[in-house]
């Protein structure tokens, strides 16, 4: 399917390439080098021509992507992709934080790019509708619904608690959730303070369903961001 | 001192009233002939302990008592005889004399006590001053030396830059002025040194070799100082303190310069890393990507997408190696503050092994993590880089890819992570060199700066032919034990 993508990117050549294979892809793409730009495209965008994907480069010109973010969330459902360079680690978590679906480091692969897209489209889809509440991938089961969880055909049990987790996770499989979003979802406000908490718990459910916790298969560590349960199959 | 000197009076003047007593009652044993020589003889005793004009003036008194009672005619001051009046002349003269050169012979031994004394007092000084690192710590002592050393002075008053003023002690403009001009033309000025000579006060530089280093403020009272004895010993001082602060100025120039030279060198050194470790994948980027430009007819769709993928591979490499510079630059900044929290060892390892998959590396390495290990207080950006740098170097240099193990253990007080291959190996020169053949350039500095930051530690051992060893240690936080 086609979608309209906005690509906030100041990096000429970067821009272009990228512009290159999501049109390769089928998709359509409007192109901003700046803040400015892109808030205007935003301001402008007609009725039935709106943009479903944002892609989101923070070292903008003329400010803070941050800006941008807040915008698109007043003005639209489609979801925003944060594309960062190294030195900004934190903006991106901050970004995360703040609504933003998920993010890629440069540099980057056009297949993590397109892998990236789909996700997030699927997430922001199934808005409207009930979540998926069945997550299977590689022998592993877990029924939210019923609250059953089964790898290989046996029967996992978890405390409630590792069960709120790994139930966080999978509604948002296939993106990475920040430390501070697990915190405040599975424990509460008041425990963004224990941020050791969620380092234990990823740790008790690894040694649960994978094989090799050193080398996970299902929850994916995010470096410095928080983790990423795989998408289901 | 005084009372000694009281005492030294009462004593001569108290032999001179025996001398006198004796002559005035006189033995028979008392002659004409051996009362002389008792008189000089006394009279010198007592000129050693009485001051110049008085032991004259008391000679000249026991030469006329004996006079009268004495020599004929007695009881009077007539002198009849010519012989007598030549001995009379002859005692006079003599008992003169001998008080006279006693009295020099006792003023030069003072001087040269004196002279002695401040000799001495130089050398412990000067010693003072070479053993102290800086020289400037030791103005009170020299404040201390100055005042004892002074005469006529209200007050003593020193400084380097400024004037430091003993509480209580207040200066006018004038003597800020003079202190600075002082301080500017490395001469003595004020009262009776020919310079400034309408000042009251007296200013002594602390001279070096090309200029003063601080000043000495003398606040003068109405005397003069004209040739003082003090004003050159006191001078002395100064300048001792003038030498040493130069000294210390020189060393500290000297050291400036060695660090630049050396920073200097580091930073080229650094420079040079990252261009020869970008070369190489450059150099492999530009063939493959000329390739496909030049040749895109001859060749075939597997050879194009052989070629990308070096292309694909070798850009990894250059973003790995950009990663590592800039996180480096970062660290070297003054003041770093690297942001660390408790994070799981088994986090790390899966990123790293997570980083591995995304760069389709063929050859994953053997991975033993020991069950129960504590969280450690780390920046895990930082730590993933260096195993991945470590894991990275091992797979790609140590000529056995597929023999690279990662283990993780707890040992005393430290997590152990420990990358092994059973390659090719270093030998010491290599590892002390961080080998750049082995692509350890910058990636070495990095992790042994995250080591440091992390009060942890990283070492290579090796023997060529039996692989090589990195064991890279962090310590376990108090807390987690």
């Amino acid at each position: 399917m086609a979608i309209r993508i906005l690509l906030i990117e100041d990096d000429r050549e970067l821009g272009k390439a990228l512009r290159n294979t999501l049109i390769t892809e089928g998709h359509s793409v409007s192109t901003a080098a700046s803040l400015s730009e892109a808030q205007a495209l935003l301001a402008n965008q007609l009725a039935g021509q709106v943009f479903d994907l944002f892609l989101l480069d923070l070292g903008l010109p003329d400010g803070d992507g941050r800006a941008f973010l807040d915008l698109a969330r007043r003005a639209s459902q489609a979801p925003v992709i944060v594309i960062s360079a190294r030195p900004q680690e934190e903006s991106k978590i901050e970004l995360l934080d703040a609504g933003a679906d998920d993010y890629l480091v440069k540099p980057f692969s056009v297949g993590e790019l397109l892998a990236r897209i789909r996700v997030a489209l699927r997430h922001r889809g199934n808005l409207a509708q009930p979540a998926t509440l069945l997550y299977q991938r590689d022998g592993l089961h877990i029924d939210l619904v019923k609250r059953e969880i089964s790898l290989h055909g046996h029967d996992v049990k978890l405390t409630p608690t590792e069960y709120e987790l790994l139930a966080r996770l999978v509604r948002s499989s296939g993106q990475a959730v920040t430390h501070r979003q697990l915190l405040t979802d599975v424990w509460g406000p008041d425990y963004l303070e224990h941020t050791h908490y969620t380092r234990l718990y990823v740790g008790q459910l690894r040694a649960k369903i994978e094989k090799n916790p050193a080398d996970p298969h299902f929850i994916l560590t995010e470096t410095g961001v928080g983790y990423r349960m795989l998408s289901g199959d | 001192m005084k009372l000694n000197m009281l005492s030294a009076s009462v004593l001569g003047v108290t032999m001179w009233a025996a001398l006198m007593l004796l002559l005035k009652y006189p033995h028979d044993w008392i002659t004409l002939a051996n009362a002389p020589v008792l008189l000089i003889l006394v009279s010198s005793i007592y000129s050693l302990l009485l001051p110049l004009a008085l032991s004259l003036a008391l000679s000249a008194l026991a030469v006329l008592m004996f006079n009268y009672q004495m020599v004929p005619p007695v009881h009077t001051f007539h002198v009849d005889l010519h012989e007598h009046g030549i001995l009379l002349i002859t005692m006079m003269g003599v008992s003169w004399l001998v008080t006279y050169l006693l009295r020099r012979q006792k003023q030069i031994a003072a001087r040269e006590h004196e002279q002695a004394q401040r000799t001495l007092q130089l050398m412990q000084w000067s010693e003072q001053l070479r053993e102290v690192e800086d020289p400037q710590t030791l103005l009170p002592q020299l404040v201390q030396l100055v005042c004892a050393l002074t005469e006529n002075c209200r007050s003593v008053v020193l400084g380097f830059q400024e004037p430091e003023l003993p509480a209580g002690t207040t200066l006018n403009k004038l003597h800020f002025e003079g202190f600075q001009a002082c301080l500017k033309e490395n001469k003595a000025l004020g009262k009776s040194t020919g310079r400034y000579e309408n000042l009251d006060d007296l200013y002594l530089p602390m001279r070096g070799k090309s200029k003063a280093h601080g000043v000495c403020l003398c606040l003068g009272d109405s005397a003069e100082f004209d040739g003082q004895p003090w004003v050159r010993d006191v001078q002395a001082l100064l300048d001792q303190m003038g030498l040493a602060c130069e000294r210390r100025e020189n060393l500290l120039r000297a050291q400036n310069a060695r660090e630049l030279a050396q920073n200097q060198k580091t930073r080229s050194l650094f420079l040079t890393s990252i261009a020869h470790d970008q070369r190489t994948p450059l150099a492999s980027i530009m063939t493959s990507a000329s390739a496909i430009l030049e040749q895109a007819d001859q060749l075939s769709k597997e050879e194009i997408r052989r070629y990308a993928e070096l292309i694909h591979d070798e850009s990894e490499q250059v973003a790995r190696l950009t990663d590592n510079t800039l996180t480096l630059a970062r660290l070297s900044g003054d003041q770093v503050q690297v942001p660390k929290q408790l994070e799981s060892v088994e986090d790390m390892v899966a990123a790293v092994f997570q980083r591995l998959r995304q760069r389709r590396q063929p050859h994953l390495p053997t991975v033993k993590v020991q069950a129960g290990l504590p969280l450690l207080n780390c920046n895990m950006v930082l730590v993933e880089q260096v195993l991945d740098n470590l894991i990275d170097n091992a797979i790609k240099h140590s000529g056995a890819p597929h023999t690279v193990e990662l283990n993780v253990t707890r040992r005393e007080g430290e997590v152990l992570f420990e990358v092994t291959d059973r390659g090719k190996g270093m030998d010491a020169a290599q590892i002390a060199l961080g080998d750049r053949s082995r692509g350890l350039g910058i990636g070495l500095q990095l992790c042994l700066a995250v080591a440091q930051i992390h009060a942890g530690q990283l070492v290579f051992s090796s023997q060529a032919g039996s692989g090589l060893l990195a064991s890279f240690a962090l310590p376990v936080p108090v807390d987690q034990e």
